[in-house]
């Protein structure tokens, strides 16, 4: 479905400059991928290239095995875009929204655009910028669904939405992949969503992408310890990608599947992505690097 | 042409009139506050008046959402270009008969032809600083991307002010000097826009198309940097 | 068939989603032969992620529970249930085991349990 070789981008304004750098990874049809990372992280940059609208220094982009470049318009017919800052005219109403920039699309279907402002109960006939963040988000949600796109890059979805929109948002990502057709690509930092409904997860770090996975593959290849601070101390120093000590308890993640320690009393169990990344981002950069290269994406 | 870009169209030629009608109620206030030299101060006015305004108005980009919406890069030139030709056209017509008319009439009714000959000219001169002036300001922009900028802004200006000096020449009355002036002043400009669309229009086109030109010059005034 | 997912629990998705389709097949709420829902309509419903489901699926596949069919998708086995039995007695094993750790440390015996256990097994 989408597939990205090679990606490299070099962005700068005044101050300073960012690089996407060497970005490789495939995301089947029919599946939902993350990308996980800090702020600043060049997770909304990556979107930004594959929606078109930073044109990549070097690589390729390709969606459904055609380049990215090579017949934009179709391409981007197929894109159903949620990004940071939505590009509608602030003064339209949301009808006007759905009639301007509907009839752009080639199979808009403006009912459809009405069904889902309703389902978030947002009145239709308010204008756009009197919306509030959550609810911009919500429009541009049910826009990118009303034009039979393929692939969708949501760019911070759940960002400012309440409880029951995110459980509205999994139920329509997982609604979309379930005939296998189409694609959903999303960046969040609310890590308990993706744990749920997220089949690939991306790493991003300093405009690098340091792993693509399967999220139970690499979820399987780590194990958090919870336990004394004296009986996780036997734990091999090699093995530990980050131990936090607190008063009463020490939790500890180590790499690879194998208990590093014969005593029963320790609590081990299988990171999620929330944890994961806790400790990941808390072990260090360089770190992190490290075991991205020389044990996640090793024989995977 | 997509009805969103209709929209823009109809949204920059409705500022056009606007900012015109508010240069018309300062063109009636001066001319009852001095009614004898007031044609000296019209001219040069309407010179300097239509380059600041050519600056903010002239240039009607395309809307954010078409570069997410399906389009090429060459689909998005094309889109450019037609808002600005139709733009171009609109304003031209508009200013015709705002300016022209007027002129047409009275000399008509004076029996001056000769009145109407300076509107022409007036007219004349006028579009191609606008059409320079927006080149200028292009030229500015990418300057910040180190493009080289050639001599073109010095030519701009020696065709500035040379058509403040026609049209205080014609009001003068001074004779063969006035037809000269007016003269090498109105084909200069004519060749200088010529120059500017051919060498650099494409370019500019596929500047304005870019979206991430967009972003780093997104609310960057001409006059930002003299400023500090 | 009930499938009930929690996220805040420890255990893994695809587990408890393993665990309850087996469940299922003991207490003979599937039928042996009867046809299970597909990978992509089940995570639809659960609102999982579809390799989840798949690996659930793969898992039960493993342990004969179900069978998948060239091109039709799968199918509950038949089977004898010693060997899910066997499983299922496994896993209430792990969990008397947490039980009884706890047990320990709040100082209760072996007949403490016993007796707590017959006490409780009565009133249900």
């Amino acid at each position: 479905m989408l597939k990205v070789e090679y990606l490299d981008k070099t962005l700068s304004n005044k101050n300073n400059t960012f690089k996407l750098n060497n970005i490789s990874f495939t995301l089947p049809k029919g599946y939902i991928c993350g990308i996980i990372g800090e702020n600043g992280s060049g997770k909304s940059s990556l979107i930004k290239c594959l929606a078109g609208l930073y044109r990549p220094d070097n690589g390729n982009i390709f969606i459904q095995d055609v380049p990215f470049y090579e017949n934009e318009t179709k391409n981007k017919n197929m894109l159903g875009l949620v990004l940071d800052n939505s590009f509608y005219n602030q003064n339209f109403t949301l009808i006007q929204i759905g009639r301007f920039y509907g009839s752009l699309y080639n199979e808009f279907n403006f009912n459809q655009y009405l069904g889902y402002l309703s389902l978030f109960n947002i009145d239709s006939k308010i204008k756009f910028k009197h919306l509030s963040k959550g609810m911009k988000t919500k429009v541009q949600i049910s826009f990118a669904l009303s034009h039979n796109a393929k692939l969708f890059l949501f760019d911070e979805p759940a960002d400012g939405l309440d409880k029951n929109s995110r459980e509205e948002l999994i139920k329509i990502c997982t609604g979309l992949v379930s005939d296998g057709e189409k694609s959903v690509l999303l960046s969040s930092h609310i890590t308990e969503d993706l744990d749920r409904i997220a089949d690939y997860i991306g790493y991003m770090q300093n405009g690098s992408m340091l792993f693509f996975l399967p999220k139970d593959t690499l979820c399987d290849k780590f194990r958090i310890i919870k336990g004394e601070h004296y009986k996780c101390q036997n734990i091999p120093k090699n093995k530990i990608v980050y131990m936090e000590k607190c008063k009463y308890i020490t939790s500890t993640m180590v790499k690879g599947g194998n208990k590093y320690s014969s005593d029963k009393t320790l609590e081990v169990y299988k990171p999620c992505i929330a944890e994961f990344m806790y400790y990941f981002v808390k072990g260090g950069k360089e770190n992190a690097k490290n075991i991205a290269k020389d044990f996640i994406n090793v024989n995977s | 042409m997509p009805k969103i870009l209709q929209r823009t169209l109809l949204m920059s030629i409705a500022n056009y009139l606007f900012s015109i009608s508010f240069y018309y109620i300062a063109f009636i206030i001066a001319s009852i506050v001095s009614s004898n030299k007031f044609g000296i101060l019209e001219n040069r006015y309407s010179a300097i008046f239509f380059l600041i305004f050519a600056l903010e108005f002239y240039y009607t980009r395309i809307p954010d959402y078409i570069f997410i919406a399906p389009f090429s890069r060459n689909e998005r030139m094309l889109l450019q270009k037609k808002l600005f030709l139709y733009n171009l056209f609109a304003t031209w017509i508009i200013t015709s008969v705002i300016i022209v008319l007027p002129d047409l009439i009275t000399s008509i009714i004076k029996n001056n032809i000769y009145n109407l000959g300076k509107s022409v000219f007036i007219i004349v001169v006028i579009y191609s600083l606008l059409f320079v002036a927006g080149h200028f300001k292009y030229f500015n922009l990418i300057n910040k991307k180190n493009y080289k900028l050639t001599g073109v802004l010095t030519y701009t200006f020696i065709l500035a002010d040379s058509s403040v000096i026609a049209a205080i020449a014609i009001d003068a009355d001074t004779g063969i000097f006035t037809y000269i002036i007016t003269g090498v002043t109105g084909i200069s400009a004519i060749i200088v826009s010529l120059y500017y669309y051919k060498k650099h229009f494409k370019n500019m086109l596929e500047f304005y198309s870019d979206y991430e030109f967009k972003i780093q010059y997104n609310n960057y005034k001409l006059f930002e940097r003299t400023r500090k | 068939m009930k499938i009930l997912i929690s996220t805040t629990k420890n255990m893994p998705i695809y587990e408890q989603i393993t665990n309850q389709i087996r469940d299922a097949v003991i207490n003979g709420e599937l039928k042996p032969g009867e046809g299970m829902p597909s990978i992509r309509i089940l995570a639809k419903d659960l609102q999982v992620s579809v390799i989840t489901t798949k690996r659930a699926y793969e898992e039960l596949e493993k342990e004969g529970v179900i069978e998948a069919r060239q091109g039709k998708g799968f199918y509950v086995c038949h089977q004898n249930n010693d060997h899910l039995r066997e499983k299922q007695i496994m896993n209430i094993e792990n969990r008397l085991l947490d039980l009884i750790k706890e047990s320990k440390n709040a100082g209760m015996g072996l007949d403490d349990i016993i007796e707590l256990v017959r006490m409780l097994y009565d009133e249900k």
